[in-house]
């Protein structure tokens, strides 16, 4: 029984994600409301709130704040959200952040753990600077 | 009567509102998001509020305790640390799950009300329990829909969440008005369901009816219904302490101190002076 629970809980955020999405779980409508209400939720949430941070910090300062956040969270919950990011519309120089992003080849560069160490012992917590 | 806040107002903290709530005498608790929180920094505006004798709460949005996947422990030790920071009585979280399948939703997604899913909540509930000092309470979450196939009422879920964890209610009386307009779910029915020494405290928040859905959106006014639910609940018996969630677009300071004063007023308190 978990196990189907597990997948109708899988269904469900990717439909959120992806319109598309094979497995609806819910009817269209009540998805297309969570859906939205999701994206509009601007208090409590991390991924949805970035992109207003995303056009208010620049490039630079954007791809640190997601180099922070790696640090944090991991790489696992990052690459996630640059996959999500790069489903979603996106400025020209917004794109190339993201690009560059996708086509790492693994968790850390030199670059990364610098600035990550930095950020760190700056005291600079992923959450303080995304929110 | 176990009641963890005593009768009195509260306030989510934010760090646009803090001067409001330095000024407003009469405040008893205050909750602090805890993703907001970072151990490694004091909040000293905080600090300063737990001196003058306000209770803190550490409110968590992260731990996922519906998933499957299982919840997240750091979220957990998260709140743990902040209960110990604060000399807090309790920490709470969601009845939600925020993960599933590598994938964040971004926001309180709500669980189906299953035997299932209700092991599921049990064994994180219970196993996030042994990181923490202090109590749990779990809130009641505004949903936006609901899950087909339910074998539980609402109430019956959460209750025998409640029973079978150890956990106390943080009851959120606007989430119930919200979840009587977008799933028909009977708010009276659920506000006499829990015996009161179960509920911790109570919340309630602003939202608007948009296209005959009603969005608990921390942005705006309580509803004069949310009101009217509170005199309800006071009316079941003496509640316990009841904060105001509002998470921006603040309004002049006059209107929050009107809408604090409003709920001390449906709950039966004397309205401050």
């Amino acid at each position: 029984m978990s196990e189907e629970l597990r997948r109708r809980q899988a269904a469900l955020l990717e439909a959120l994600d992806h319109p598309s999405a094979r497995d609806a779980v819910l009817p269209a409508e009540r998805l297309a409301v969570q859906r939205e209400a999701l994206n509009r939720k601007r208090h409590r949430t991390m991924w949805r709130r970035l992109p207003r941070f995303r056009l208010a910090l620049g490039e630079q300062r954007f791809n640190k704040l997601i180099v922070n956040w790696i640090a944090v969270e991991g790489w696992g919950s990052a690459k996630a959200f640059v996959q999500w990011l790069s489903e979603q519309p996106l400025e020209p120089a917004e794109a190339r952040v993201v690009l560059r992003l996708r086509q790492q080849p693994g968790p850390w560069t030199a670059r990364q753990r610098t600035t990550a160490g930095v950020m760190r012992a700056a005291g600079w917590g992923g959450w303080m600077l995304i929110w | 009567m176990r009641r963890m806040i005593p009768p009195g107002l509260g306030i989510g903290w934010r760090p646009e509102i803090a001067p409001f709530i330095d000024r407003r005498s009469d405040l008893r608790f205050v909750e602090l998001l805890a993703e907001n929180e970072d151990l490694r920094r004091p909040n000293h505006a905080v600090e300063r509020l737990r001196e003058r004798g306000l209770q803190v709460i550490p409110h968590g949005v992260s731990a996922s305790f519906g998933s499957v996947d299982g919840y997240r422990p750091d979220s957990v030790r998260h709140l743990a640390g902040l209960a110990r920071r604060y000399g807090s009585p309790l920490v709470s979280e969601h009845v939600a799950f925020v993960r599933a399948g590598g994938r964040e939703a971004g926001h309180l997604i709500p669980v189906e009300r299953t035997r299932a899913q209700l092991d599921v909540l049990v064994e994180n509930v219970n196993r996030a329990q042994e990181l923490l000092p202090v109590p749990i309470a779990l809130e009641n979450i505004a949903a936006l829909f609901d899950w087909p196939g339910a074998e539980l009422e609402p109430a019956e879920f959460l209750l025998e969440l409640l029973q079978r964890t150890g956990a106390l209610l943080l009851l959120d009386i606007a989430n119930l008005h919200a979840n009587a307009i977008n799933t028909g779910a009977d708010p009276l029915a659920f506000l006499r369901a829990f015996p009161r020494d179960r509920v911790a405290y109570l919340h309630v928040g602003g939202g608007h009816l948009e296209n005959g859905i009603y969005h608990d959106s921390h942005l705006d006014p309580v509803d004069p219904a949310v009101f009217a639910l509170i005199a309800k609940a006071a009316g079941l018996g003496p509640l316990p302490g009841l904060m105001l969630e509002r998470d921006g677009d603040y309004p002049p300071e006059l209107e929050l101190q009107s809408e604090l004063d409003r709920l001390a007023m449906a709950a039966g308190w004397a309205k401050p002076a």
